[in-house]
């Protein structure tokens, strides 16, 4: 596998991001599934080594600057986000969960170390984050935005996330209790 | 959702599920409207009070006044087109819109304006007749229809007096701002759908009166395509659907021989290609103009709390000139976003991001949105999705440059400590003095994040078929009994919230289809 990626791939982002217009989103994903021997991805049911993807992504996309914010683990976040997609077209999902099958191994072309994004570290998946943020290749960049839209609904929107930043809507006399 | 529960489902008399029916319907009327939106609301309102058979057919939910939660997890995927992950096709700028009964006046937050005097000359200039007298009171019969006025001072809230105060600081124009609320409790929640009924939306104010008119509505119905006998409309045809999966169900059919589109301005276009109508000069989803802004904060000492309150109140005209050669061009207006949406926004990501989201009690932002003449293109997708190819040229940037400029000039001078400003890389800045170097040039897509709420053009007016797709009034230039009734008349991009005449133009064309119609 590792080696068939290095061929594939060799150290160019450019090569996926070639590879992943001629396949197309979802084509690129199910090959990458198809190649780790996973299930493909599919509309209305995350499959489970891609909501690991997507919650180890979480971590470091919500990672906190101190201890008065919840764990993204504890607090519901990754089933929030996994909810959040589930109320999108069915194409759309299958495209963002191969999104996720694609920066799965991504590191083998972005760096910064030719493994699993689910093996990095944190200081190496955030390194990952912030080529793919600022690279110049823009479905690297869409990539970053996607991942980040869906990782901020889900964690933003725990109310246990809510003292950190301020926000509550107990303090809003224009919400109804029952609306909360 | 089952189809038992479907059935189960307590709507409005009037009002059907294509999603509840055992097998696929079909139902005939003198007109078919699509999309229940803005523009396609009134044209239904309209008929069904002239007494004509009006069937409305809707894609999205039904959302009683007590279905709405101020949860943005729970409500943007039900209210928003794609779930809330529309956006042009390179993904670099989110495009919010509406579905359900109500449309984008559902979650939209409210301001009103009439098309300002020079867009209405530009118009004229390009072939648009009966723009004068007529076309103002229709504004203002639409007006007091909506229950249009100016928010009050007591209802102006911090995120909008820093605005305000900012503009006056700097002697830049600027003015309260016009609303169409009834029995508003300043939730904030506007863009989730209002928890106390408190708009004078199409919803509440079109649908209801409609529906005890005699017109019917059919939701949970996505209309795929138009049909045509040779250069006749016929009717519509499309799929139900499940309105908690989105899963496609049964076809339904909608036969009459006048049809009107509102399903907006990208998806009447997407639809009219998808149906294969003639478009001789392939004008069909051309000219998409969609106002693309970029999100400026402003971090503040005292308390704002932006989220609570009337959302948006105040504007600064002073950047915002129309015609050909203006050379500025944005539209300044107070916004916010609820903590989801926000984190989105704030730059970044991690532990600095983390820091920046404690500010957010502190932060003002200013939305600076380009009344733009670059014009992208859209086509049909799968579904409900469509392909939107819009990538702003140097021209538009140097605009949202300008626009970020200014905004964060504003929120200085309104007392603002630090400005973040969306870039690639964002810039965080401390003083003024720091704003000259940002230039078009350095932008590009991504650069700044930017989203967009008013898609307009694409199936645009005038007296010529060879350079304009419908009539002044909405009728299709090619096809017989077609009718356009939302943001796809606009021939040219605003520079003001659309919302005001877009209700309007869907009064006027469905006053020139009741015309058309043989004596009952
Ligand atoms: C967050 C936000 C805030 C806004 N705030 C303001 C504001 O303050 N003031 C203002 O003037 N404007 C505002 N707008 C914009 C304004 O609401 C829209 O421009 C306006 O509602 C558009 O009217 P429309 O008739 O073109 O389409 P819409 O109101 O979007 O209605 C289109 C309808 O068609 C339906 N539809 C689409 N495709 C199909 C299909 N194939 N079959 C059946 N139905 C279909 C959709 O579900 C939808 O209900 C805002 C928009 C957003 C997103
Ligand atoms: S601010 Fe007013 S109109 Fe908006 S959601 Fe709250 S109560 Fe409704």
């Amino acid at each position: 596998m590792v080696s068939f990626l290095r061929g594939v791939l060799g150290d160019k982002p450019e090569l996926l991001m070639a590879r992943m217009q001629t396949m197309g989103l979802v084509r690129t994903g199910r090959f990458f599934a198809r190649l780790s021997r996973n299930p493909p991805p599919m509309p209305g049911k995350v499959p489970a080594w891609l909501s690991e993807t997507l919650e180890r992504a979480m971590t470091r996309v919500c990672a906190a600057d101190d201890a008065d914010f919840p764990d993204v683990r504890a607090c519901g976040a990754l089933d929030a986000a996994l909810r959040f997609m589930g109320g999108m077209p069915s194409t759309t999902q299958e495209e963002l969960q191969s999104m996720l099958a694609i920066l799965e191994y991504a590191p083998y072309a972005f760096g910064p170390r030719r493994q699993r994004l689910t093996r990095l570290s944190d200081d190496e998946i955030d390194r990952l984050l912030l080529t793919l943020e600022t690279s110049p290749l823009m479905p690297a960049r869409a990539m970053f935005k996607a991942l980040k839209s869906v990782c901020m609904m889900g964690y933003y929107t725990r109310p246990e996330v809510w003292p950190a930043i301020g926000y509550s809507l107990s303090g809003n006399p224009g919400v109804p209790a029952e609306r909360r | 959702m089952s189809r038992a529960d479907a059935k189960r489902r307590v709507l409005p008399a009037g009002m059907i599920s294509a999603a509840a029916s055992d097998s696929a319907l079909r139902l005939n009327a003198d007109v078919v409207v699509v999309g229940l939106g803005a523009g396609g609301g009134m044209a239904f309102h309209d008929l069904a009070l002239a007494g004509v058979d009006v069937i409305g057919v809707e894609l999205g939910d039904y959302f009683a006044p007590e279905d709405m939660r101020c949860r943005e997890e729970v409500m943007l995927p039900k209210l928003f087109m794609e779930g809330a992950s529309r956006g042009t096709v390179d993904q670099a700028i989110t495009v919010m819109q509406g579905k359900g009964v109500g449309g984008s006046t559902l979650h939209n937050t409210n301001l009103c304006k009439r098309l300002p005097e020079p867009i209405l000359e530009i118009w004229r200039g390009q072939g648009v007749e009966d723009l004068g007298a007529e076309l103002q009171a229709d504004f203002q019969r639409v007006e007091e229809l909506l229950d249009v006025h100016p928010v009050p001072d007591d209802r102006v809230n911090a995120n909008n007096h820093a605005l305000f105060r900012g503009a006056r600081e700097l002697g830049y124009r600027h003015a309260v701002l016009s609303h169409n609320r009834q029995g508003c409790r300043q939730s904030g929640m506007c863009e989730l759908g209002c928890p106390n009924n408190g708009k004078q939306n199409a919803a509440k104010v079109l649908i209801p009166p409609a529906l005890n008119a005699g017109g019917r509505a059919l939701v949970h119905a996505r209309v795929d395509r138009i049909l045509t006998r040779g250069r006749q409309v016929c009717g519509v045809a499309g799929r139900a659907i499940d309105p908690l999966s989105g899963a496609e169900l049964q076809p339904f059919e909608v036969r009459a021989e006048r049809v009107v589109l509102g399903a907006s301005a990208t998806n009447s276009a997407a639809l009219a290609i998808k149906s294969g109508l003639p478009d001789p000069h392939r004008l069909t989803g051309r000219r998409l103009h969609i106002h693309p802004g970029a999100f400026v904060m402003g971090v503040f000492d005292e308390t704002i709390e932006g989220w609570k309150g009337v959302p948006q109140s105040a504007e600064c005209t002073e950047f915002l000139n129309f015609g050909h050669d203006a050379e500025q061009r944005v539209w300044l207006v107070s916004g916010f976003a609820h903590p989801g949406a926000a984190a989105g926004l704030m730059p970044g990501f991690g532990a600095a991001h983390a820091s920046m989201m404690r500010l957010y009690p502190n932060v003002a932002a200013i939305i600076a949105m380009v009344h733009d003449h670059y014009s992208g293109h859209v086509r049909p997708r799968d579904g409900e999705r469509v392909q939107i190819h819009y990538r702003p040229d140097r021209a538009e940037l140097n605009q949202v440059a300008l626009g970020m400029r200014e905004a964060a000039r504003i929120l200085f001078a309104a007392g603002a400590r630090q400005v973040i400003i969306p870039t690639s890389p964002p810039r965080l800045l401390d003083s003024p003095a720091q704003l000259d170097g940002l230039t078009g040039a350095e932008l590009g897509p991504f650069n700044p994040s930017m989203v967009a709420v008013h898609p307009m053009s694409t199936m645009w007016m005038g007296a010529d078929p060879r350079s304009s797709v419908v009539s002044s009034h909405g009728a299709h230039h090619q096809v017989r009994g077609l009718f356009v009734a939302d943001g796809s008349l606009f021939p040219t991009s605003i520079g003001g919230p659309p919302q005001i005449p877009i209700y309007t133009f869907g009064r006027r064309v469905a006053r020139a289809l009741l015309a058309g119609l043989p004596a009952r």
